[in-house]
């Protein structure tokens, strides 16, 4: 429990941290004379910058909080590499995105959610592919020396 | 004193002769000595209403099942009281082995290791059984064979 509490922190920090990191850049990028929590749309939602910034910060530690919670995924003990995998895409996907979204981090058009899809796919894909890999590797060296002691 | 083995494929319980020719007061000793190291550590387990004394080396496995813990041995399954992480901690490490919070594996058991192909990992026994352990416990098996 004390574990988990100290990631949910961790993770709301990093998250409030990440977010202001794209809270600057987004001010630079739209040359604004101070800083925004996120786009001039985003922003023009709100009465004003502070009611906008606030609700960032929120979605900042929300997202953080996704990121921190997640990784569990992959202590459940008796489910296979697939099956953490697909869960952990499934999760993080299905929380992260609508955060985004609704930050304002991402433009809502077809063909850049298309694309965030297919991005996503593809680099659950390689991580399962590096997983399975490592996974068998280590059971090859493993039976070599079982091998190796059954003949001693 | 020079150590032989006798190694036959019928002896699946593994036991010891003292072979002299004659009896001597040193050699029982040394029988009682030996017995005593053998049955130095020993489960009670139960089977359909009998009790009996198992040995550390008919042990295949002790594991959960519901709220008993079960202990494989090379003479059946036996109910023993000791919970897993006592276990764990009792039984001699360089005899046996934790491949799961629910199961300890007779090192000399494992046959060898499968991933499956939803990525899930796979012991096979040499009693032709198989069981599953996790990335968690691979890290101690990894230890244990890949010194």
């Amino acid at each position: 429990m004390k574990k988990i509490m100290s990631s949910v922190i961790r993770g709301i920090s990093l998250g409030i941290t990440i977010g202001l990191l794209f809270a600057s850049a987004f001010s630079l990028i739209y040359h604004t004379s101070a800083l925004m929590p996120s786009t001039p749309e985003f922003v023009s939602h709100f009465s004003s910058t502070t009611i906008a910034t606030i609700v960032s910060i929120l979605l900042w530690a929300l997202m953080g909080l996704v990121f921190s919670i997640s990784p569990m995924i992959f202590k459940v003990e008796h489910w296979s590499i697939t099956r953490q995998t697909i869960t952990h895409f499934i999760v993080t996907f299905g929380l992260f995105t609508p955060l985004a979204l609704v930050a304002g981090w991402f433009p809502v058009t077809p063909s850049f959610l298309i694309s965030f899809v297919i991005e996503f796919i593809v680099i659950y894909g390689i991580m399962w592919w590096i997983f399975m890999t490592k996974a068998r590797r280590e059971i090859t060296a493993i039976n070599v020396a079982l091998q190796q002691q059954h003949h001693d | 004193m020079r150590v032989t083995f006798k190694l036959s494929p019928e002896l699946h319980i593994p036991f010891i002769t003292i072979n002299a020719d004659r009896k001597t007061p040193d050699l029982n000793n040394l029988a009682h000595h030996i017995e005593q190291i053998t049955d130095a550590w020993h489960l009670e387990g139960q089977q359909a209403g009998r009790t009996r004394l198992l040995t550390l080396s008919e042990i295949i496995s002790c594991h959960t099942d519901g709220k008993h813990v079960i202990c494989e041995t090379t003479d059946g399954p036996y109910q023993i009281k000791q919970r897993i992480y006592e276990l764990a901690e009792q039984l001699p490490a360089d005899m046996f082995i934790q491949i799961s919070s629910g199961e300890i594996l007779a090192i000399s058991a494992i046959q060898s290791l499968t991933l499956t192909k939803a990525g899930s990992y796979q012991i096979n026994l040499t009693n032709q059984t198989t069981t599953f352990t996790s990335r968690r416990y691979m890290r101690q098996l990894r230890k244990r064979f890949l010194k």
